[in-house]
């Protein structure tokens, strides 16, 4: 049961498409395990639909008319058979089982398998960078915390977007389990402690480099660069 | 709104499911011509309000067409009104021009887009075609600042940052009265379902 959803401001820079790549894609991971918010998303492009459909006209130059429209779609390749069917499904590297939450995740992964490496960053903790994005506005990365890891506390410049993949995570405003998603801004400061049972696994985008309240000297500095 | 300007919303509305069910299922060539003469205009203000130049404008309106039929056979009218449904090709493709515009594109994000605009496109998210009708009503009735936020965020793609900066308003103020108008059009949407 998912308890925790993106803003009702986020939703609609989703579904308005103003949100930048790695932003998308943790929405719309969150979305697909999320009724409630995928039926927001729905209003929301509906209210744009509504929009469109009643919209002032600008009116069209000669070079648009449906004339010229028909010559293009008849020149236009009769469109695959595949872009007619529902997706098939494609089969996944096992290292991605842990990610069923979002399919769309999976296979966004699947296709930068080879250019996605976890990597140590302080007992406990291993994050896998996701390089897939052009926005320097933004970090996309994966985080794997052991079974009842204690990050340091720490507060953020910009902003840190978290989607609970696997396992689950607790921290001074509540439990985040599988499809739970968590905001953190600037204002905030928090010290997520991974559940005991299993390994918690998280997408998470940020911007700015978290600031520990802590000194924690041994810890602070791999997570400066998380 | 007048009760005769409704009525005549409701018709073309549940008229523009049916025309693009039968591009999709009939290529009907006429039906198409329906959509063309209500849409193509109406993408193009969309487009200009986006920022594009004119020229850029009217070839997105031409791709758009072309991505209505080529696509129109996905359209499932249980799942979104043919508005909503056009609305996210044409969203999808301004934002894939403006990826294109960059000086790099990561094939991972291209592939992620086609992912999303197909995944979109076939929610599984149930709707009902009749409340697309007082949704343009419900926004219409809406208090002219929140209905202005409202289009600056959907039909003019700002963010809510721009929009702050344009109407030279806090950004806390502008978020509070999209989620105000957001919550009131959701709640006419849900209320309609049952
Ligand atoms: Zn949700």
């Amino acid at each position: 049961m998912i308890r925790h959803h993106p803003s009702a401001e986020m939703l609609m820079s989703y579904s308005a498409g103003t949100l930048d790549t790695g932003q998308t894609l943790i929405v719309a991971a969150h979305l697909e395990a999320c009724p409630t918010c995928a039926t927001h998303a729905l209003n929301a492009r509906s209210i744009g639909g509504a929009l469109l459909e009643n919209a002032l006209p600008t009116t069209l130059s000669e070079n648009v008319t449906f004339e010229c429209i028909s010559d293009k779609i008849e020149q236009a390749e009769r469109p695959a058979a595949s872009e007619l069917e529902s997706p098939q499904p494609i089969k996944l590297a096992n290292s991605l089982e842990a990610f069923t939450l979002s399919p769309l995740l999976q296979q966004v992964l699947q296709q930068s398998s080879s250019r996605l490496r976890w990597r140590f960053v302080a007992p406990g903790v291993r994050q896998c960078a996701l390089p897939l994005f052009s926005s320097p506005a933004e970090r996309v990365r994966l985080l794997a915390l052991e079974p009842g890891f204690k990050t340091p506390e720490h507060s953020h410049h910009g902003f840190e977007h978290t989607l609970v993949l696997k396992g689950s995570y607790s921290d001074e405003t509540g439990n985040y389990c599988k499809g739970d998603f968590q905001s953190v801004t600037a204002a905030d400061c928090h010290q997520p402690v991974a559940g005991g049972e299993e390994e918690c696994i998280c997408l998470t985008v940020t911007s700015g480099a978290p600031r520990f309240t802590a000194f924690l000297p041994r810890l602070l500095r791999p997570f400066m660069d998380l | 709104m007048a009760g005769s300007a409704a009525r005549e919303l409701s018709f073309l509305t549940i008229s523009f499911d049916e025309r693009l069910v039968e591009v999709g299922s009939n290529k009907c060539r006429d039906a198409f011509r329906e959509l063309f003469d209500h849409f193509a205009p109406r993408l193009k203000s969309f487009y200009l309000k986006g920022g594009s130049e004119e020229a850029a404008a009217e070839e997105l309106v031409q791709e758009t067409f072309v991505l209505i039929w080529r696509k129109a056979a996905l359209y499932d009218p249980q799942k979104a009104a043919a508005s909503t449904w056009i609305y996210t090709i044409a969203r999808n493709l301004r934002i894939d021009r403006l990826r294109k515009e960059k000086a790099m594109i990561y094939k991972e994000e291209e592939f992620f887009a086609t992912k999303l605009t197909t995944h979109e496109t076939q929610t599984d998210v149930t709707y009902q075609n009749q409340m697309n009708t007082q949704l343009a009503q419900a926004i219409a009735k809406l208090p002219a600042p929140q209905a202005q936020v409202i289009t600056l965020a959907f039909f003019e793609e700002a963010t809510h940052s721009d929009i702050a900066k344009r109407l030279a308003l806090p950004l806390g103020t502008v978020k509070s009265r999209l989620r105000l108008a957001f919550t009131r059009l959701a709640e006419m949407l849900e209320g309609s379902k049952q």
